[in-house]
């Protein structure tokens, strides 16, 4: 098949484009919905039509709230009680690394009345529990506060700016360390190249005082953070990353001024400018990443805020839902989302579930049925009765699910933590006997003594080792881009390489998710005519499918009656059409039973369209290559076993499991953990969701809810399933990478380290020496490839 | 040595001039929304959206 045939097949689906909201849709009109309609013409009216115009160049649209900066110290407003357990749920800004969480946690659960504190490193919440009076709530924060952290109430644009604040103030330090290292630089080249007596001592005097002019505001500017980073952590007793990064900063100021005042031939300060560039680039490239979980965990609880319309005895009130509360009486028109679980009172219509339970097909509500949040009115208008507040609802307790799994994922960020903390006493001890060593033993004076040491702090400054992770990260990063696949966590790759099980979904991950009809050929052209110009005044997705697989022009002048629930119906012609169930066409399908049946009745005549959820093409080819490489597979799918089967038998995939619940598959996915595997798991419904967040690495679809994408490591675009195998190939190089680099700049220390102890380097081959070790391991991890 | 006189200077004033020119990008918002800002290059004049 030709480039120009495929784009054609996948161009042709659907039709009309709303011209509100842009969503494609099969029926006539200019908008999807009556809403759009109403959007449009109020935008129209205010004279801001050029909107639309614009919002083909935008990637999204980014809705400012007015952000109030809180000063006062009083979050009394925003404990939540839960059967006599208050609970608080703060921002927490100042959080760095795995060691503030267990200090604020640590410090909380000291407090006799807390029940539970727990704090989210990427999205940066901390959330605590206690029993008793409710004003205690400001007194754990000052707890808090006091130990350096600030605590913001939670909000989702507050999490914004201080983000982006944070993010901003990063790019300043870079860009002053940067420009400091070009000219420090600059100078230091000269003085290396020439001696002393030639350069002229009052000369290098005079420029070893403008690199301290230079160097050391900028060192102290820039490297504030690791600063400020390791007071706090030795004011608690803990030592951590920042430690030892900011001594050999101090150390190496400290002497740059002794020897520039001694008149000695070579000062250090260049390694130290170098230094916190090189570091402050890793950090930013660490808090970009957070960003991307952060801004996911932002959507996700878009999803529980939105508008609903509240029916009030003086009218209808339009109002956030967060704001909803039990026994509110709320209109849902068609289109609309149910804000929170809710109970019918008022009318009956279909509604697309399958954000909450992944069924591909609408379901029928009347009055005195329970219907969730985040169903979808298919229908006509209702009137609902709400039955718990949005935060309680079902959809808030899978993002509660999501987040626990979120924290408890990364163990990658843990190993980090330990290396370090086992890795400062190494280095300094190192430093200490050096100084020791020369002092009182080889007689090296006190100059010789401190350089040593301080030749030892540089060498062993653990560049290159911090580097070999984050550059192999970048590259793959860019080359999954380059093949469709969006990571969004560092860690992934190397939890993804090691995976021993790979769980697939069935509806959307293994298929395409779209209904097609399979015995397409069995149908005149005048009968898939009149049967597309009926199904297409209907938004359910099998008469969509319908509607979809005629392309020539319809029929406009039928009025077609939808019978909920069953199918539609029409007078043509003076002929008597019915599309729908077979039973409500009073027919019965004999044929051999697989997908969805629907039967086309015009007058006597009948004929039957099967239906059915088609492969990804290359689906059958991926699996096998993914099994080759050793690895298990598994489908675990919410729908009915017959289906499931038929799935499994044609990918190659021996072992399924069929009709499981979310908890279940959440529950699965548990037991294996539990069993010491790795786990993978594919897939793009609600229902994945919690079992996404849970596995070791997840992959989703771009055809995802925003939920379960959100959720994952990994999104892969395209119809294809190819990406998943890609996905694997790559971590799997990358993770042979970063042992390499890893074991390459150990090397270096074991080698560079003696060296600089017993007195055979002085700093600048230190420095140069590190340079090198952080080069050699960039250039390694280029060999990942474009 | 007369050089470095010049070129010292030279280079301080272009790297306090760079450093001055981003913060004052970062000041003005100018890296808050890259992608926002890649789309808003092709809007028209007359309707700058702030």
């Amino acid at each position: 098949m030709n480039q120009f045939q495929q784009v054609k097949k996948t161009s042709k689906t659907l039709r009309n484009k709303c011209l509100h909201c842009g969503e494609q849709f099969s029926f006539e009109g200019e908008f999807c919905c009556r809403g759009c309609q109403t959007a449009y013409e109020l935008v129209k009216n205010l004279g801001l039509s050029k909107f639309y115009d614009h919002r083909k160049n935008l990637t999204s649209d980014t809705i400012k709230l007015a952000q109030s900066e809180s000063a006062e110290f009083d979050f009394s407003n925003f404990i939540s009680e839960e059967d006599g357990v208050n609970s608080l749920e703060l921002l927490t800004g100042g959080v760095s690394c795995s060691s503030c969480i267990w200090l604020i946690e640590s410090a909380l659960n000291k407090q006799e009345e807390i029940t539970s504190a727990r704090l989210n490193l990427s999205t940066k919440r901390l959330k605590f529990s206690w029993k008793g009076d409710k004003s205690l709530g400001n007194k754990f924060a000052a707890i808090i506060m006091k130990m350096g952290y600030s605590l913001k109430p939670f909000d989702a644009t507050i999490l914004g700016k201080e983000f982006e604040d944070e993010q901003k103030d990063l790019l300043k330090k870079i860009v002053v360390s940067g420009f400091a290292l070009v000219a420090v630089m600059m100078f230091a080249d000269g003085l290396w190249v020439q001696s002393r007596a030639e350069i002229g001592a009052a000369t290098q005097d005079i420029l070893h005082w403008l690199l301290i002019l230079i160097g050391v505001p900028a060192v102290i500017y820039s490297g504030s953070f690791f600063f400020v980073n390791a007071l706090k952590g030795l004011r608690t007793g803990n030592a951590n990353m920042d430690l030892p990064i900011a001594s050999s900063l101090l150390v190496i100021i400290g002497l740059s001024f002794y020897q520039t005042i001694i008149g000695s031939e070579h000062i250090y300060l260049d390694s130290a400018v170098m230094l916190t560039f090189s570091l402050l680039v890793g950090r930013y490239f660490d808090h970009k990443s957070r960003y991307l979980a952060k801004s996911s965990a932002l959507e996700m609880t878009e999803m529980l805020s939105g508008f609903a319309t509240l029916i009030t005895s003086s009218g209808n009130k339009i109002i956030s839902t967060k704001e909803l509360k039990q026994g509110d009486l709320v209109l849902i028109a068609t289109g609309d989302k149910i804000p929170a679980d809710a109970t019918i009172i008022k009318g009956e219509a279909e509604f697309d579930t399958s954000m909450i339970t992944g069924e591909s097909l609408p379901k029928s509500y009347r009055v005195g049925d329970y219907v969730f949040a985040g169903s979808i009115n298919l229908g006509q208008n209702i009137e609902v009765l709400i039955a718990k507040e949005s935060k309680n609802s079902e959809a808030a307790k899978i993002l509660e699910l999501l987040e626990e799994a979120e924290k408890t994922k990364s163990g990658y960020s843990l190993l980090a933590e330990k290396a370090t903390h086992a890795y400062i006493p190494l280095v300094y001890g190192a430093a200490a006997i050096t100084f020791i060593l020369w002092y009182f033993f080889l007689d090296g004076g006190l100059q010789n003594a401190i350089i040593y040491s301080a030749c030892v702090l540089v060498v062993t400054c653990p560049c290159a080792l911090g580097l070999a992770i984050p550059v192999v990260n970048v590259l793959a990063f860019s080359k999954m881009y380059k093949n469709g696949l969006l990571l969004k966590k560092g860690e992934t790759l190397e939890n993804l390489a090691k995976i021993d099980i790979a769980i697939f979904d069935k509806t959307g991950t293994l298929t395409e998710g779209n209904f097609t009809i399979k015995n397409l050929d069995e149908f005149t052209d005048e009968e898939l005519k009149i049967a597309a110009s009926l199904a297409i005044k209907s938004r359910h997705p099998i008469s969509q499918a319908i509607a979809e697989s005629y392309k020539k022009p319809l029929y406009n002048d039928i009025k077609v009656e939808e019978v909920k629930g069953n199918g539609l119906i029409a007078n043509f012609k003076k002929q008597k059409i019915m599309l729908g169930k077979p039973i409500w066409c009073g027919e019965k399908y004999s044929g051999k039973k697989s997908g969805n049946i629907l039967c086309l009745k015009i007058n006597k005549s009948v004929k039957f369209f099967i239906l059915e959820d088609r492969l990804r093409e290359d689906a059958k080819a991926t699996i096998s290559k993914i099994k080759s490489l050793g690895i298990n597979t598994k489908i675990l799918s919410g729908d009915i076993l017959e289906n499931v089967k038929k799935i499994a038998k044609n990918v190659g995939i021996d072992e399924y499991f069929a009709a499981l619940l979310p908890e279940q598959k959440y529950k699965f996915i548990e037991n294996l953990k539990a069993s010491g595997k790795k786990v993978l798991m594919v897939g793009d419904g609600l229902n994945d969701a919690p079992a996404v967040a849970l596995a070791d690495v997840s992959i989703s679809p771009g055809s995802a809810i925003s939920i379960t994408q959100n959720s994952a490591d990994i999104i892969f675009k395209g119809k294809k399933l190819d990406p998943v195998l890609r996905a694997i190939l790559i971590s799997k190089r990358s993770i042979v990478l970063i042992r390499q680099n890893i074991f390459l700049s150990f090397l270096y220390n074991f080698i560079a380290i003696p060296y600089a102890m017993f007195g055979f380097l002085t700093p600048v081959w230190a420095a140069i020496a590190m340079s090198l070790s952080s080069i050699i391991v960039v250039l390694n991890s280029m060999r990942l490839g474009r | 040595m007369d050089s470095l006189l010049i070129l010292v200077p030279i280079t301080l004033i272009l790297c306090a001039l760079c450093i001055a020119g981003i913060f004052w990008c970062l000041k003005n918002k100018q890296y808050d929304d890259p992608k926002g800002d890649a789309a808003r290059i092709i809007f028209d004049d007359e309707d700058e959206i702030k």
